[in-house]
């Protein structure tokens, strides 16, 4: 069982992962990845609804009706994201405010869903919580990556905290829309090229 | 039929659950929200005057007609007072900048006449370039400004580079409260 | 009358061109990468989003200002307006297969795809977040549609001719998208500034 357990977690950091491999979530990775804290408090929101939307729907998988699996696992998943988004505008106000829009978002977040389709609903409760904490760290894994960098080159800081010289002046590209999908686009070929070289 | 019984009961248990479990999350987090925010504000009118205690809001019809045009907009006024006495005054300002309106809250000191401190709420500049005009650098040159002054970017105003769109909407928004000011005074 | 006019003008602008929902919010990424390997396969999925988004933000509209506001479950928001949905999905999915099949063999498939387009639940968000009136909600959803399309074709079209290009290997298929969409991006960067 541990070592399944281990199994699904390292699938979604690597061979699998959400952003990178599989395409999907990738709105609120470019969106809020400008500093590292809102990908660090991105990175918490996601893996808090994955994992506790994984667990119940795996654990209510039997009762569910197969016509009506799709609107219950939307009523799980919004749920948990109503509790996110109010335990962060009461607790975290300035890091819900950074984020906005794209904590109520995470309710269409693309991994959830399919994560709950293709896996939790079929597994038990064990193992689609190993599979969502993969997918989920393996997103936050990305998005700090991507936030590191656009932090450090635009603003040429870290978690708000200076790096570089105070003459060195930003790098507006990496803030604005532009250069986060270049990023993107470089951590995809760079997987890309890696998993190439790992294996033969 | 059964089949849609159970179809049925299996999404009304849900839901209902669901609801339940929203509630009290609600119940348990509303106050605090509304605290936060409640915080937010004294904290932000604060910073723009620091020497007040407590702040009244104010009915903004009380200052008469005020400038509306689409440049800039009066959301709100406060009184700050400090030992029961009446120092100064803070309005919340819209004004429109580059992307989008800039919300500012400009604190002005009516015995003496002079700017308090300002403070953006909500804006949309570019990051970057007009993102700056929210940061202490620039805003630091209104500080303790008399409200004769033109308030105007070039003259007495210096502009964020590459910005001055941006900094001219600040610059309105402190020149526009002078005028309401000072026509209160007379 | 005029100046209302020229606010529904400023939201069709800004909705399509300035805040276009995908180059400068990054909303709708799924969809955008997923259905822009063709032109054809792009224009279906516009049409299909261009219909849904404007119901579900009437719907959205109305439930909101009438039902939620007065009774206080705003709460209830994320939770309500990703079934309404949901929902409206399945129903045009049902009527369109009855009643015009045309319309449905253009743009049938790409309906389920839509429930979780986060587009469409952003645009019924931030109609009821600016505190618009029904009729700038229509306006509002429409342009927001329209810049998706237009994001979405312009891909399609870059993608159609990327497949004759010699691309390096490990810049095939996704990474050289995404470096497409950066140049897109800041074409798009040069309409900052227009409305004000």
């Amino acid at each position: 069982m541990m070592r399944e357990f281990w199994h699904y977690f390292r699938n979604g950091l690597l061979g699998e992962n959400p952003v990178l491999k599989l395409m999907i979530g990738l709105c609120s990775v470019l969106a809020v990845s400008v500093r590292v804290e809102n990908c660090l408090g991105m990175g918490a929101a996601v893996i808090f609804v994955l994992t506790c939307s994984s667990l119940v729907i795996s654990l209510i998988r039997n009762f569910v009706p197969n016509e009506v699996r799709i609107p219950i696992f939307i009523v799980v998943i919004s749920t948990f994201t109503t509790i996110v988004d109010l335990v962060m505008k009461a607790y975290l106000p300035p890091l819900s405010k950074a984020m906005g829009i794209f904590i109520p978002l995470i309710v269409v977040n693309c991994i959830i869903m399919a994560r709950a389709e293709a896996f939790a609903s079929r597994k038990p409760p064990l193992l689609a919580v190993a599979d969502a904490l993969g997918m989920g760290v393996g997103y936050t894994l990305v998005i700090t990556a991507i936030g590191v960098v656009r932090e450090l080159f635009g603003y040429g800081e870290i978690l708000s905290h200076p790096v570089f010289p105070r003459a060195y002046q930003g790098m507006m590209a990496m803030i604005l829309p532009p250069g986060a999908f270049l990023l993107i686009g470089i951590s995809i070929a760079l997987l890309n090229w890696s998993l190439k070289k790992v294996k033969p | 039929m059964k089949n849609i019984l159970r179809v049925a009961l299996a999404l009304t248990v849900v839901c209902v659950v669901a609801a339940c479990a929203l509630s009290v999350v609600h119940v348990v987090t509303k106050e605090k929200i509304a605290e936060e925010a409640k915080k937010e504000l004294k904290e932000a009118l604060g910073v723009v005057f620091p020497k007040a205690e407590t702040f009244t809001p104010l009915d903004l019809a009380a200052f008469g007609t005020l400038p509306e045009s689409k440049d800039i907009q009066f959301l709100e006024a406060y009184e700050a007072q400090s030992g029961g006495e009446r120092q100064g005054l803070v309005f919340k300002v819209a004004s429109t900048g580059y992307g989008g309106p800039i919300v500012l809250l400009v604190g002005v000191d009516t015995k003496e006449g002079k700017i308090t401190g300002l403070k953006v709420l909500e804006h949309q500049e570019t990051p970057g370039l007009g993102s700056n005009v929210a940061e202490a650098g620039f805003l630091s040159q209104f500080l303790g400004k008399s409200l004769e002054s033109p308030f105007r970017v070039g003259e007495d105003v210096q502009a964020v580079s590459g910005a001055t769109i941006s900094s001219r909407a600040v610059a309105r928004a402190c020149a526009k409260v002078a005028e309401i000011v000072r026509g209160e005074g007379r | 009358m005029s100046t209302e006019i020229l606010t529904l003008f400023k939201i069709i602008v800004s909705a399509a061109f300035v805040d276009n929902i995908i180059l400068a919010r990054y909303i709708g990424l799924c969809p955008y990468i997923g259905m822009s390997s063709s032109v054809a396969n792009s224009i279906g999925m516009g049409m299909a989003v261009t219909f849904v988004m404007v119901l579900a933000s009437i719907v959205t509209w109305v439930l909101w200002n009438f039902i939620f506001v007065p009774l206080g479950l705003e709460y209830l928001r994320i939770m309500v307006f990703i079934l309404v949905i949901a929902t409206l999905v399945q129903l045009v999915e049902i009527l369109l297969k009855k009643n015009v099949p045309n319309l449905y063999r253009a743009m049938g498939i790409y309906l389920p795809l839509i429930t979780t387009n986060c587009a469409i639940l952003a645009v019924t968000f931030l109609g009821v977040d600016y505190g618009y009136t029904l009729l700038q909600v229509v306006v509002y959803s429409i342009s927001v549609a329209l810049g998706f399309t237009v994001a979405l074709v312009l891909l399609a079209g870059i993608r159609e001719r990327l497949r004759l290009a010699r691309v390096p290997q490990f810049w095939q298929g996704y990474p050289i998208v995404f470096v497409a969409t950066c140049l897109l991006a800041i074409a798009f960067l040069g309409f900052k500034g227009l409305v004000k």
